[in-house]
């Protein structure tokens, strides 16, 4: 039988030539990660109804709450699939036609309507699949990654605010904008991310990341916000799901994330 | 895989014996990186040869390691620090990945057959981050699982 003397020599000899590495990390490849995407709520409300410039809170958060399985596939990079949930408050801008007194020449009379902001909140579960790229000298899965997330996220969207009484006389009441039924929507995104992970123990992952995304859809009501800025009244209110996925582009397209996950098999 | 291992800790609880098995083994490890590439008999030999008769080993492994601090303000950290200001519920993650140190670290596994004098493998790391443990555990497991297919 075989036998080695090993030797350890602090030293900076016969430095130089690179390795070939084994896929996994001491033979273990699969993660069960459990991560959050912050962002910044400086200008919506976020989960628990507050904003910087609503309640001057400049502690105010968005979050995106996404465990995952992950799994090491080869030796700079990973794959997994995961679980997203997400939730807000948001407000809607309808501007909704209480008289019909005519317009006087140029004149708009602008006391024929109501505006009315609205609060809503928006609740949404959904899934998402990442491959996860290790750069520089290190193997996954430690050390500075880019990781490419598809995300996808299914809506529900709920009135959250009280009706005023010349809307409920109007009968507005029964306008499915303001009904108590939730009205659903799909969303999908893409993001890459730039972060770092740490491995203690040779079990337990800490990740943290910053990433840039977009989803595919949400811009309707900030489109429609900018083009009223310049005087264009031939836009239609659009709906509260507009809104709502608005809100949700708000909080995905910049994210801080925070992960810690478990080195398993 | 059986394993004689001489570490910094296991020479300080050596007995004359041992420590005299392991000088032998110095002078040799000496005058074989003296020698770098040159194929010789090795004057140190004759020494070997009985270690090998004593231990029963035909091969030595070299664990060569260098770790040195890296600058403790760079792009790492500048990066977390925006992140830390700019988001105030990360920032106390944020603080705790500026507070780690980092490290460069280089190190190379090397094996010698003893009585040939030959190198049979010579891989090597070189990495930087917080992380150092963890790449040379990766490291140092994944050339003993290579030894372990090869034998």
């Amino acid at each position: 039988m075989k036998k080695y003397i090993v030797l350890l020599i602090i030293s900076s000899l016969f430095l130089g030539k690179t390795f070939a590495q084994n896929t996994g990390y001491m033979g273990k490849h699969f993660f069960l990660n459990a991560e959050a995407n912050f962002s910044p709520a400086y200008f919506n409300p976020n989960s628990y109804g507050k904003s910087l410039s609503g309640n001057l809170d400049y502690s105010a958060f968005n979050f995106i709450l996404s465990p995952s399985v992950e799994a090491i596939v080869w030796k700079k990079g990973t794959v997994g699939v995961g679980y997203n949930f997400f939730t807000s408050y948001y407000i809607a801008d309808y501007q909704i036609l209480i008289d019909d007194e005519p317009d006087e020449g140029n004149i708009i009379n602008l006391y024929k309507y109501l505006f009315y902001e609205p609060v809503y909140r928006i609740k949404s579960h959904g899934c998402h699949v990442f491959y996860k790229q290790y750069v520089g000298d290190t193997y996954a899965p430690l050390g500075h990654y880019l990781k490419f997330t598809f995300d996808a996220f299914f809506n529900k969207h709920v009135f959250n605010d009280v009706l005023p009484d010349t809307l409920i006389t109007l009968g507005y009441a029964d306008d499915q904008r303001f009904s108590q039924t939730p009205q659903k929507s799909m969303l999908f995104g893409f993001k890459v991310e730039y972060g770092y992970d740490f491995l203690l123990f040779n079990r337990l992952k800490l990740s943290t990341g910053i990433s840039l995304g977009t989803t595919f859809g949400g811009y309707k009501a900030k489109l429609n916000d900018w083009l009223d800025s310049y005087g264009n009244d031939d836009i239609e209110s659009i709906e509260s799901v507009e809104y709502g996925k608005t809100r949700l582009l708000n909080a995905y397209w910049f994210g801080l994330k925070i992960g810690i996950g478990i080195l398993t098999i | 895989m059986p394993a004689l291992l001489y570490s910094a800790e296991n020479i300080k609880q050596f007995n004359t014996e041992q420590y005299n098995q392991y000088a032998k083994i110095q002078s040799w490890i000496q005058e074989f990186i003296s020698a770098e590439d040159v194929e010789m008999i090795h004057y140190q030999s004759t020494n070997m040869q009985d270690v090998v008769r004593e231990t029963g080993c035909d091969a030595i492994n070299l664990i060569v390691t260098r770790k040195s601090r890296d600058k403790f303000i760079n792009s790492g950290k500048v990066l977390s620090l925006l992140e830390a200001v700019f988001c105030p519920i990360v920032t106390p993650v944020m603080i705790a990945r500026i507070a780690l140190p980092r490290y460069d670290i280089k190190a190379n596994f090397i094996v010698i057959d003893i009585e040939k004098g030959e190198v049979k493998l010579n891989r090597g790391i070189e990495a930087e981050g917080s992380n150092y443990e963890a790449y040379m555990n990766s490291f140092l497991y994944n050339m003993y699982a290579k030894m372990k297919n090869e034998k």
